[in-house]
Order: C-alpha cells, then structure tokens, then sequence
C-alpha cells in the first residue's frame, strides 16, 4: 500500500510539532524518518497510525482519504519503542491478540489462529518461545515478539518507533539488518522513525531528514550524504559514510552489494 | 529552563473512551460521592447551624462540652507526641537497615488497622479492668486506668499508633540512606544525622502524619467508648459528648460538638492537599537541577 | 562511637549466616536504639494487651468458648456484620473502580475537590459521620425522607442503613489502592491494543483489567476489612436490635455492660484471630499487588 501525507499541520498548544509536512511513500519502500528530538517525525509517524490526528491537512492510504480513521480500523502494524508486550500473556497470547480480538468476518477459526501465530514464530526465529512470558525475554527477542503481533494482523503498512532504540549496539545492528531483509522479503510498506544517521543510512530505501517540524530533505541516503539540501542536512549528516557509491547488507554471513 | 522536549505532550485520543461514556462514568462517580460523602458532610454543619448561630454557640458554654473538649485535648496531647516518638523510631529501624523479621514488625504495627475499635478497648480492660489481669494489682494501689482518663489515652494510643509510622517509613525508604553516610564521613553524630539531614527531608510527610494521628485521636469513638465509663463531665471525649447529647435528643448540642471535629477533619485534608502540592512541586524542582 | 564503627559492604551480606546479618555493624547509628524501642512500644501497647485477651478466652476452656460464641444472637451479628461489610465491600469495589478511573484519566473542573472528598471517610471522626447517617437516611432526613415516600423503602434503623454507613468508611480503601496502579500504567499498552484492532471495552477487558485485579482484590480486603470491624458509624443508624441489625462490636460492647466478660471476651477473640488472618491477607496481597511495578 502506499501512504501519502499532504499538508499536515499540528500543534500542542504553541508548540509546532508538525508544520505543513507533505511526503509521498510508495508500495514496498523502507523509509526512515530521521532527525533529532523534537524534530517531530514520532507525531507524523503516530498521526500515521491513527494514534494521533492533525489540525489540518490530510493522510491518504492507495489515495484513500484516512486522515479521520480510528486505528482500529486502519490494519497498521506500529510496534513501540518500549515494545508494550502484555505482560500478562504468554508470547502465544501476545502475537495472537490481534486475530482473537476480530470480529465479524475478520474473525479466523482457531484452528487457523494458531497456524498463523505458528508461523509467524518461525518467521521471527522465535519458535519454542510461544509458552514463554516476556519478563523472561531478552530486548532483542521482544523486539521480534513485538513485530511479530504487529504482522499477525496483516497490516498494509508497518509503521515502527525507534525500534531498535532500547536494545544495546550489538543487537541493534544484528537486528536492523534481520527487519532489512524482513522487510524485503514480505514486501511490506514500512516506516520507521530512528535519530541513529547510521541504522537509517544502512537500511532504508530512502531516507526523510526532519527537522523542528519541517521536512528539510527526502532522498536517498546517497543523496542525503552527498547531495545535503540545506545545512541542517549537511551537518546532522556530516561524516556519514555511505560505502560512496556501493550500498551494503549483510546477512547470514553473506554480503552484498548494490551500485548507485 | 526546560530544554527540547523529546516527545511532545501527547494528546492520546487512541485510548479514549467516546464522549458519552466519559460523561456517564464522571456523572456515576460525582452522585456516587456526593451522595455518600458530600451530604452527611454538610449535614453535619446543617444541624448544628439549624437553630441558628447563637443556639449553636451557646452549646460550647456547658460545662460538660467544655470538660469533653479539654479531655479531649489532653488525650491529644499525650498520645500524638508518645506516637511521634514511635513512629520516629520505628521509621528510622524499618527504612535505614535490613534485618529479618521486618515485613512481621511492619504487619505488627499496621494491626490496629483491622482490628475493630471496640476490640482494642476491649483488651485493655481484661489487663487494667476490676477483673483483668492486673485488676486487684490497681485496686489495692487505688490506681484507676479502665473508666478513667488513663485508660482513655491508652486506648486512644493503641488505634493511633501506626499513623505516623505509616506516612514516615515509604519517605523514608524512598530517600535512601546516602545523605545520612555522607553526614556521618563529615563528623556529623548519630542525633545530628537524624536533627540535621533526615527530618528536614521527611518534614512533610511528618507533618501530615502527625496531623492525621491528632485528626484519628480526637475522633476516636469505639475504644475510648468500651474504655472510658461514659463519666460525664469526668471521662468524656467530644466523640463521647456527641453521643451523649444525640442519645437524649439534644441534636443541635451533638451536631455542633460534632462540627468541631468536622472542621479538624477538613482542615487535615486541607494540609494534605498542601502536603501533596509541595511534594510534588519539590520533585519538578529536583528534576530541573 | 564514630572510631569503632566499621564499614560493611552490605551487599557482601549472602555470605554471611543470617546470626551474622542480625549482629553485624551496620553504617548509620541508632538501629539497636530505635529498634529496641519500637520493640518495646509495640510489646507494651499491643502484645502484651493482645495476649490478656488470649489468655483469658483460653482461660474459658473451649467447650464454654464455644457456647459463648454459637449462641443464635451471636451468629445472628456475625452474619449482619460480614454479610453486610462483604455486600458494602462489593459495591465499594464497583464504584471506586469508576472513581479512580475517572480521577485519573479524565480531567473535569471540580476534579481536585472530588478528589480530597474521597479521603473525608478516613478522616472523619465515626462518630460524627454516625450521627449525620443517622439524621440524614432517618424518616425525616433530608435522603430518608424522599426515599421513603417515593418508594415506602427505610434505611435507618434497617440493614439498608447498615449497608450505607459500611460503604461510606470503606470508601477511600479501593480508590486509593487502585489510583497508584492505574496512574502507573503505561498508555502504550492500549495504544498498542488499539492498534491491533481491539475495540475500547475489549482493551479494557483484556489488556487493563489483568493489571487492576490485584489493587482491586487488595482494596476489596482492606474494605472488608474496616467495615466489619465498625463501631461509632453504625451504631446509630442501626437500630440495634438482636437478630436483625446488631452488629459484633455493639453486642461485645453490650454483653461488657452486662458484667458477661467472658461472652465478651470469646467474641473479641474470634474478631482478633479474623484480623490476624485478614492482615496477613491483606499483606500478601499488596506484595502481589506490587511485583512487576517498575516504582
């Protein structure tokens, strides 16, 4: 599915947190919205979601005007920066919370549930876990139970909040690169908001650079690193290496490269 | 001054109940109140002022209302210090050191909490009454505790005890014992620690403790009521008086007894909203440093 | 002082016996001092009176023990006492559930007062709420009254005024057990219900309600608790009368002044080991209550 947000304004008060921001993402790209604190790129993302609306201008889901949809309705998939695992249900109960709330037609059969949670632990490499509480969990495995419940819905876009923000650097690494090539494969729209230039550079198909508001410039992370827009762009991005002209994955000991 | 804020104040319209229910649970939760805690509070001030204000002054001129509210200061005065000292104590044991058998001293001095009044007067007079314990110990020495005023401050220590311990020991445990070791590696004593570092920092709650336990010990009926022998002029409290008077009738001398410990109980729930709001505004100050 | 004392690592303390632990120094001063005291306090006001108690049922022998508390009105005032205190707890938890709720998530004017009027049954003499239940729900009060003629329904000096003055000292118990738990909750975790598609009363049920039952079961106990236990704000709306509307206290308190200490006495101590149980209750409880909380 593509998004688009056109003209949005909204404000706390009179704090700007978004200040006429327009962007246009397309089917299938991983897309990083990047900047520093209070740059206002979690209010996009959540206003995005649904968890929060703006003051005016509007959210287009395949050119579909979502703007006023409560998120009950709008099949995102938002995982959290702290996760927000249900701490009282097992992993089983937390990836398939979202198919036994269904109703209506939405609603699987157990039967159908349970496979679906099933592969879905596969998928996340967490199968075994399923009996398992999240206190007994480590960061980077909650992270993964995390994305797993956000896909059990089949969303039409993931829409992440710094998602590796909590995790230490190693794992944080290992991970960017698991949700890359995650990603590649489901095909999935996915947005994701990070202050790290690193993660954005290393996995996003293109990158929006935020700042106080404002998007100052939305490209690819070769362009956003060698072709800086305005001097925030250029400063915030100073000393990114960008492989110059190769863009590189790794993953299960096998990298590869990309011209341009 | 506050910097950049992270995230800015969320307005969480996601987890908002619709407009209708929101009014309907604030609309349950008022009358629910109101019914149960707004109206008899001002019934009390209604009946007292029903007869008019000079009627209701003139009930503080009886020689009886005067007797029950000196007793009643008296009691005050001796249980809320003897409770302060306690709770200090029991605070300062509990909060600063780990040893075994604390959560069982913790249970011990939450017990006058489920036990009924009536019961924790009822105590005493097995051991001081004419037939308890120590009863024709007492009776040889003519020493009155039970129908007296002994017995009364006693009673009225018992249900009050765990007041200021209870407001003390989470303040202190919260704030840990890092300043007292700082004092103590700059020379300070043991006492000065305790005058100079740990009661400034607990000031607060130690007020409002000390204003609940005087609120509780004013107002305690049903021990006092078992203890004291219902002697009027000799071994009543107000609670005691209020009783008295209503039992004959006299309901605009009980009700405006009762509006003295009203006015108390308002003005304790006044300091602890005051208590709150410096607590609170005491940890955005240390948040900016 | 200062000279003697060593420093211990406390966190060495897993290697010591626990003999040990008990003896070893410890950094600040005072602890012998202060807890010496509190030990004494607590043996001279409450151990030792506790312990007459005991001593002078046991005194009785179990068989009169046993007499003196089966009596028809005896277990007549146990079950208004209990029945009642368990109903008022009940609909304490019901209601101050929707209190707390709407303290801490909505904001209305007036919120701050509501607030501070939920403390007013634990600061208000019992007496004085007595006689004001007693006045107010009696068949000329202001609530009585209409009540009365708009359904023929009296609720002093029946079990219905029982129930009101029980639910009017329990009342702070639930919302402040359950106010501390729900401010502490985390938005995210609804958002995230939300976000999966569950409908408002569905998060509710599923996702906050698991986190409240422990403050709830806590409040519920604690209210309990206290109303059976009541003495001064029930006495007057009662009526009193054996076998319908006396409760415990007041039948411990009139069997005193029939110079029947040990029927007094066998009760207060049926009441005493309830406590005993109820606190320990209570206390298991509030550490349920507080695993997992992040304070």
């Amino acid at each position: 599915m593509k998004i688009e947000a056109k003209h949005l304004i909204r404000t706390f008060g009179t704090y700007v947190a978004l200040d006429n921001v327009s962007l246009k993402i397309e089917e299938g790209e991983l897309v990083a919205l990047l900047g520093p604190s209070g740059s206002g790129k979690t209010t996009l993302l959540r206003i995005f979601a649904g968890l929060d609306f703006p003051d005016s201008g509007s959210v287009l889901f395949d050119d579909q005007d979502a703007t006023r949809l409560r998120i009950q309705t709008r099949r995102v998939g938002f995982v959290f920066q702290n996760y927000a695992l249900f701490r009282h249900m097992t992993i089983y109960k937390n990836i398939a919370f979202g198919l036994e709330v269904a109703r209506g037609k939405d609603r699987l059969k157990p039967s159908l549930i349970r496979e679906r949670v099933f592969e879905l632990l596969r998928l996340v490499q967490l199968a075994g876990f399923e009996n398992r509480l999240p206190a007994q969990l480590s960061g980077g495995q909650r992270q993964r139970v995390a994305l797993a419940r956000a896909l059990a819905i089949e969303p039409r876009v993931l829409l992440l909040d710094e998602p590796f923000g909590a995790l230490d650097a190693m794992v944080r690494k290992e991970l960017r690169s698991w949700v890359k090539q995650l990603q590649r494969q489901l095909k999935i729209t996915t947005l994701f908001v990070t202050h790290d230039q690193d993660e954005a550079i290393e996995i996003a198909d293109r990158i929006v650079v935020m700042n106080a508001g404002r998007i100052e410039q939305i490209g690819t992370p070769n362009e956003v690193c060698e072709e800086p827009a305005t001097p925030f762009v250029w400063e915030f991005l100073q000393g990114q290496v960008t492989n110059q002209v190769f863009r590189s994955s790794r993953s299960s000991g096998v990298a590869e490269f990309r011209a341009g | 001054m506050i910097a950049e804020r992270a995230r800015p104040p969320k307005n969480r319209s996601a987890v908002r109940e619709p407009a209708r229910v929101r009014l309907a649970l604030v609309a349950v939760a008022v009358l629910f109140l109101g019914i149960f805690v707004f109206v008899p509070l001002c019934a009390v001030f209604a009946e007292a002022l029903k007869k008019g204000l000079g009627v209701y002054l003139a009930s503080f001129n009886d020689s009886a209302a005067i007797a029950a509210i000196q007793l009643t200061l008296l009691v005050a005065a001796i249980a809320v210090p003897a409770n302060l000292v306690f709770g200090l104590a029991a605070a300062w044991a509990i909060a600063k050191f780990e040893f075994s058998g604390k959560s069982l001293l913790v249970t011990l001095i939450d017990l006058p909490f489920a036990v009924s009044p009536v019961v924790s007067g009822l105590i005493y007079v097995l051991i001081f009454g004419a037939q308890g314990w120590l009863g024709p110990f007492l009776q040889a020495h003519d020493i009155k505790i039970i129908f007296a005023v002994p017995g009364i401050v006693l009673a009225t220590i018992f249900v009050t005890f765990p007041f200021i311990a209870r407001e003390l020991i989470p303040v202190m445990q919260a704030q840990g014992s890092e300043e007292e070791q700082v004092a103590l590696s700059l020379g300070a004593s043991g006492w000065q620690t305790f005058w100079r570092v740990t009661l400034p920092n607990v000031r607060w709650a130690l007020i409002y403790g000390v204003i609940l336990c005087n609120a509780r010990a004013m107002g305690e009926f049903g021990a006092v009521s078992v203890v004291s022998g219902h002697i009027r002029g000799l071994t009543n409290t107000i609670p005691l008086q209020v009783e008295i008077l209503y039992n004959e009738y006299n309901f605009v001398a009980a009700f405006a007894m009762a509006s003295l410990l009203a006015v108390l109980a308002l003005v304790t729930l006044l300091i602890k909203s005051l208590v709150e709001w410096h607590a609170s505004s005491q940890s955005a100050v240390k948040e900016q440093i | 002082m200062k000279a003697k004392q060593t420093v211990t690592v406390t966190t060495h303390a897993g290697a010591l016996s626990s003999v040990q632990l008990w003896w070893k120094r410890r950094i600040l001063p005072g602890f012998g001092v202060t807890l010496g005291f509190t030990l004494l306090y607590l043996s001279l006001i409450v151990l030792i009176p506790l312990s007459a108690a005991f001593l002078k049922a046991s005194g009785l022998g179990w068989e009169a023990f046993f007499r003196a508390v089966s009596t028809p009105r005896v277990i007549a005032s146990f079950e208004v006492s209990f029945g009642i205190s368990l109903l008022a707890a009940g609909i304490n938890v019901l209601f101050g559930a929707i209190v707390a709720w709407v303290l801490v998530r909505y904001r209305f004017p007036g919120k701050k007062a509501l607030d501070s009027l939920v403390d007013l049954p634990f600061a208000l003499p019992t007496a004085v709420a007595g006689i004001s239940l007693a006045t107010i729900y009696g068949p000329n009060g202001w609530l009585g009254y209409p009540i009365l003629a708009w359904t023929g329904i009296k609720i002093a000096y029946t079990q219905l005024g029982i129930l009101v003055a029980l639910i009017f000292v329990g009342l702070p118990f639930v919302v402040r057990t359950v106010q501390p738990v729900l401010e502490d909750l985390d938005l995210e975790y609804e958002e995230a219900a939300a976000s999966l598609g569950a409908s408002r009363l569905q998060t509710i049920l599923r996702v906050v309600g698991p986190e409240l039952f422990p403050p709830l079961v806590t409040g519920f106990a604690l209210s309990f608790a206290r109303a059976v236990g009541e003495y001064g704000s029930v006495v007057f709306i009662a009526g009193n009368m054996p076998m319908k509307t006396e409760i415990v206290p007041l039948l411990i308190i009139t069997k005193l002044e029939q110079y029947d200490y040990r029927g007094a006495t066998a009760i207060a101590v049926v009441m005493l080991i309830i406590s005993f149980l109820l606190l320990l209750a209570i206390n298991a409880l509030q550490r349920w209550s507080n695993t997992g909380r992040i304070r």
